[in-house]
């Protein structure tokens, strides 16, 4: 079973082929680049490394979100151009997810986020042994995070490149509960990505039509009200 | 507060364009108003050659945004084609970044630019001639503005 994974969701990006529970090849990189330029040569110089076509590949993970618009936009529609013209099937793993498995093992909650912004955050919080969600993917301020967050009165590992934007914040508030993850680990990994999308079952590839990415943006209903207040103004 | 310009020729457009650029910072958000012909897209054209910016740039009417690297990364955007719709191209990603940002048919998305801003309108008043209208919003743009007037 070969999978290839892509994960342009922020800013990072990690390709990775796993062939049999295996990685073959995994390129994680951090550079000021756009995703528009750099995914598909990345992904064409790493089945030429692995010396495998691309009809040789069994399925196609991709990190569906939340995070940057356009870091989504073009990962999700490289995924689902080939996909779609190679006929396999096409898995998605919440970005969030993806980067918090970098923390897996650690004695209490993991928190992967994102910064979307004017102090708000998309966040996510894991059990940190069996990965099961304690607070979903969502769009929240850093402030309604953090209160969550000490609530559940367990050391929390915050993890990826944002979390040092809001480490005045957050230490103020957590206080010893906070426990900031080496930076080595910040960067998403296309190969946990794979596993992750390894434990869902496989989609139909006519699937691949109805995939959209996951923005968890604010609701739209949400978005009116808000609109309605500021012409209210 | 609003400074208006009057511009004689193509070049003082330019030169009003490009001592702009020389003071704008990351985050900051332009809007251009102006009938088709007014000089949009000239203004445009050299603010970013001002930011440092060497690729040509031309209409997103299309794209809807295009990005580019100078001094400050910058992006272009023409919203005409968003009228009448709620699409969320991810705001604050564009305005909220690291970037300096001019939207054309900037009042279709009136609800979703940042409450501070700097306005500014174009009037055609002869061949080459102009009137540059600046309303800045908010304090940062008021001291811009001050600046350069």
């Amino acid at each position: 079973m070969i999978w290839l994974g892509i994960e342009t969701s922020n800013s990072p990006l990690s390709i990775a082929i796993v062939k049999d529970g295996q990685i073959v090849e995994e390129i994680v990189q951090n550079e000021k680049l756009t995703h528009s330029v750099t995914v598909m040569p990345t992904i064409e110089e790493l089945f030429r490394k692995a010396n495998l076509n691309p009809a040789d590949l069994d399925a196609i993970a991709v990190s569906e979100g939340p995070g940057s618009y356009t870091g989504l936009r073009i990962g999700v529609t490289i995924a689902k151009t080939l996909a779609w013209t190679l006929k396999k099937p096409l898995v998605g793993v919440s970005s969030l997810q993806v980067l918090a498995a970098n923390g897996q093992g650690f004695a209490g909650v993991i928190c992967s986020l994102f910064d979307a912004r004017r102090q708000n955050v998309y966040a996510a919080a894991y059990d940190g042994e069996t990965m099961q969600p304690v607070i979903q993917d969502h769009h929240n301020s850093i402030g309604g995070l953090l209160e969550q967050l000490q609530l559940l009165n367990t050391p929390v590992l915050f993890i990826g490149l944002d979390a040092v934007n809001f480490k005045e914040v957050i230490t103020a508030q957590l206080g010893n509960q906070a426990i900031f993850a080496s930076t080595s680990l910040a960067l998403p990994r296309g190969s946990k990505l794979i596993e992750l999308a390894q434990k869902q079952s496989l989609p139909s590839v006519e699937e691949v039509h109805n995939f959209v990415p996951k923005y968890h943006r604010i609701t739209e209903a949400e978005a009116n009200w808000i609109k309605d207040q500021k012409k209210g103004q | 507060m609003i400074f208006e310009m009057e511009v004689m020729s193509l070049e003082e457009t330019q030169s009003l364009a490009h001592r702009l650029a020389q003071v704008l910072e990351a985050q900051d958000t332009i809007t251009l108003e102006g009938d088709l012909g007014a000089g949009k897209t000239t203004f445009t054209q050299a603010l970013a050659k001002g930011l440092g910016i060497t690729r040509t740039v031309n209409s997103p009417t299309f794209t809807i945004m295009k990005q580019y690297e100078g001094r400050l990364p910058f992006n272009h955007l023409d919203v005409y084609r968003l009228a009448d719709s709620d699409e969320d191209l991810g705001w604050e990603e564009i305005f909220y970044g690291d970037a300096v940002t001019v939207v054309e048919w900037a009042h279709l998305i009136e609800e979703d630019l940042p409450d501070e801003r700097l306005a500014i309108e174009i009037y055609r008043s002869g061949n080459d001639k102009r009137k540059f209208v600046f309303k800045p919003i908010g304090k940062r743009y008021e001291e811009l503005c001050e600046e350069l007037f």
